[in-house]
């Protein structure tokens, strides 16, 4: 805006130096200001709410953004994406009312979700967001989806989601079904990647817990990577005194 | 519980002890930017980007955080204690033969 100025006033230098100062004195919002890609766009927006030190402050000041760059990009990844977003925030409308506002929302946002993406890898991440819906609800969606995806990402997902459900089920029988999940997704998925491991990593887990976990027991070995990406075992620091913390950041 | 595991590390510094962590954040780039703000000065297994990972899955972890104190040979000891009471426990572990 301030060149267009320029150009039709043919400023003297006053002029000129005046709007530098205010070009300098726009603030941060400048880089808000709809870059022409809706993934950097979002991409932009997700590190905000991710740098946010409070969730549910952040999540209500972004909404209406990823409301907009989901409606402006249509049958787009980004625009997706921003739908997923905003699902998954219904988690901030939980409440024991009956009136069940979260599940409601998810609700109509899974039927705009779904009608405007029928199908598309990201659809995945609806069955990692299985806690906004009414219990009701997830199993029959989760099927369904996994009966409709072309993509591997989306059944493996259903998959695993399915099972996750079942395995504590009190019926031994809905029980036996989440085996059976893990044991597909071990046959025909095992190298889907999912976040920063496999749907194979995750099913092996889940069908080999360690059952002998107790004070006066050897620790069971551990292979993985640290988080500088080297492979470290926890055999690695026997003749030291270990404490094993599972840990996040919240 | 940082402050506490980061004092842990440092008075142990010259013993034989490791605190070592299986850590469920969402993505090495956010693990990275978050270790750095929080100094976090121990190493840990990153377990495949949710607390729904392999090894969370594997030793049965359903509250974060959970604690498994291991003597020298490997042995796990005690369970799911903090502060003052962890810090007790490995000291008296310390002065077990290994």
């Amino acid at each position: 805006m301030a060149r267009t100025v320029a150009t039709a006033m043919k400023p003297d230098l006053f002029t000129i130096a005046a709007i530098a100062l205010l070009a300098l004195a726009i603030p941060a919002r400048a880089q808000d200001a709809a870059p022409p890609d809706p993934q950097a766009r979002l991409d932009a927006l997700l590190a905000r709410y991710q740098a946010a030190e409070d969730k549910s402050d952040a999540a209500a000041a972004l909404r209406s953004d990823f409301e907009a760059l989901a409606k402006a990009n249509p049958g787009t990844a980004a625009g997706l994406s921003a739908r997923l977003w905003l699902l998954e925030q219904c988690w901030w409308l939980r409440t024991r009312d009956s009136e069940q506002p979260m599940e409601r929302a998810a609700a109509a946002m899974l039927d705009t979700i779904l009608a405007e993406y029928p199908d598309h890898p990201l659809l995945a991440r609806i069955a990692d967001t299985h806690f906004v819906f009414a219990d009701e609800l997830k199993a029959p969606l989760f099927e369904r989806l996994l009966a409709s995806s072309k993509h591997a990402e989306v059944r493996a997902s259903m998959i695993l989601r399915l099972g996750m459900l079942e395995r504590r089920s009190k019926d031994p029988a809905v029980r036996e079904r989440a085996a059976r999940r893990f044991q597909q997704l071990l046959a025909d998925y095992a190298d889907v990647p999912r976040q920063a491991t496999t749907y194979g990593a995750m099913a092996d887990a889940l069908l080999h817990p360690h059952t002998d976990l107790a004070i006066g027991k050897a620790a069971p070995e551990i292979v993985g990577t640290d988080t500088d990406g080297r492979a470290m075992k926890l055999s690695g620091f026997r003749g030291k005194v270990v404490v094993l913390d599972f840990w996040g950041f919240w | 519980m940082i402050p506490h595991e980061r004092s842990l590390v440092a008075a142990m510094k010259d013993k034989p002890f490791a605190l070592v962590g299986v850590n469920s954040e969402a993505s090495l780039d956010e693990y990275r930017r978050l270790a750095a703000a929080e100094r976090v000065t121990w190493p840990s297994f990153f377990d495949g980007g949710s607390t729904e990972g392999p090894i969370a899955t594997k030793w049965g972890v359903r509250g974060w955080p959970t604690v498994y104190v291991l003597d020298k040979k490997g042995v796990i000891r005690f369970v799911d204690l903090r502060d003052e009471e962890l810090t007790k426990v490995v000291e008296q572990l310390l002065a077990e033969d290994g």
